[in-house]
């Protein structure tokens, strides 16, 4: 085998350790947005396959977890987005959903008003705050954003989704 | 007491990342501690799940400049429509299997297909030939070699039959390619047989002319033509 150092991309022992490690979160966060295992699956795969063409960004970061709160984040809602143009509303595919209860049906119900309401970027604070349970500095770190630029941006999309009145129950 | 440990942090600790922040705080929340367990519980059930794996397999390194201009792979099991030239090798010296020679054949309607369009779709199957494992790869004009099958970094299991099917479905692009097979009784790795499948285009005349390299096990070797 040839080693080369530097640049080099994941080897398959590699990305078989970091599947084992990090995909179950994935997909556990991917079925929450996407409400379906068969696309979970889907996002899961894309995550890793992203994993290693941007395997440089990958291991710059920091934090690897903020890495993978945002890819999963981006891919799933790019994949609500392409289904809500496949899919009508009132069409909407019910098929593996028998487990879910009450509150899978209030996070698909946020998720469509956001998708019409929000901005790309304002959707992706809402997943992550009020879906996913992070902190606002959490969130600012996912998303790399300044701590300053995350407290203003959270406040318009409060105002924004109240308005829409897609403001997850409890929240403040 | 400090705040609970948000849904990041233990995400973290169950991927068994270190955590120091957050090591106080667990120690005595009850609460946290359970969600933990929660999450250590669900990734357990999930990494069981049949998906898990084939998911893992079907992420593919280093494309696309491993996979070869010519032959795009398109998704499992479709529909196929296209034909290709068959020739078996069975070199002397190999692990000799019984049952006559292997084979390896790009499959459109049943049949095997020799001549092809960009845009056709094919399927791969093999005959083993009384072998259980398999690998596939193929190489192009430039001498690209690309592993078609399987996913993953070792030969993999193959049913008894002279075709069988191996699910996997290709849509042809522009240029002429041949593929080699290799059979063996036992599983391999896959990366050794690349660097000599390497070596041995290197040593051919032409590319589409490189023999499969010995020391594999059996080998079955066909060549496509791709018509514009
Ligand atoms: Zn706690």
């Amino acid at each position: 085998m040839v080693h080369v150092a530097g640049d080099a991309g994941f080897s398959r022992a590699e990305l078989d350790q970091l599947y084992r490690r990090h995909a179950p979160s994935v997909f556990r966060r991917a079925r929450r947005l996407l409400g379906r295992d068969a696309d979970a699956w889907d996002a899961v795969q894309e995550v890793f396959q992203k994993m290693v063409t941007a395997h440089q960004s990958f291991r710059g970061e920091a934090r690897p977890m903020t890495w993978l709160y945002r890819i999963t984040t981006n891919i799933s809602l790019n994949m609500l987005r392409s289904r809500s143009l496949r899919e009508p509303a009132g069409l909407t595919v019910i098929d593996g959903h028998a487990d879910d209860g009450q509150e899978a049906l209030e996070t698909r119900n946020l998720l469509q008003a956001w998708l019409k309401g929000l901005t790309e970027r304002e959707q992706e604070i809402a997943t992550l705050l009020f879906i996913d349970g992070l902190t606002q500095e959490e969130v600012a770190d996912v998303l790399e954003l300044s701590r300053k630029t995350i407290n203003r941006e959270v406040a318009e999309l409060r105002a924004k989704a109240a308005a829409l009145g897609a403001l997850p129950e409890g929240d403040s | 007491m400090s705040p609970h440990l948000s849904a990041l942090v233990i995400d973290e600790l169950a991927a068994g990342l270190p955590s120091a922040d957050a090591a106080a705080h667990l120690a005595t929340c009850t609460e946290c501690q359970q969600r933990l367990a929660a999450v250590k519980q669900a990734s357990a059930t999930i990494s069981a799940m049949p998906a898990f794996q084939q998911r893992l397999d079907a992420v593919t390194l280093g494309e696309p400049a491993r996979r070869g201009p010519w032959l795009r792979l398109v998704s499992i099991a479709l529909p196929v429509a296209a034909a290709l030239a068959l020739v078996v090798f069975w070199p002397r010296g190999d692990d000799v299997l019984l049952k006559g020679a292997p084979t390896v054949e790009l499959i459109a309607n049943e049949k095997p297909v020799m001549v092809a369009k960009p845009g056709d779709r094919v399927t791969l199957a093999v005959g083993g030939a009384g072998a259980t494992h398999a690998i596939v790869f193929g190489v192009d004009a430039s001498g690209t070699v690309t592993k078609l099958w399987p996913a993953g970094g070792e030969a993999a299991p193959i049913a008894p039959g002279a075709r069988v099917s191996l699910d996997v479905s290709f849509e042809v692009t522009p240029g002429d390619l041949v593929l080699l097979g290799f059979f063996t009784k036992t599983t391999q790795p896959t990366e050794p047989i690349r660097e000599a499948i390497e070596r041995s285009v290197a040593g051919a005349r032409a590319p589409l002319e490189v023999l499969a390299p010995s020391g594999f096990g059996a080998v079955a070797r066909s060549r496509l033509k791709v018509t514009p």
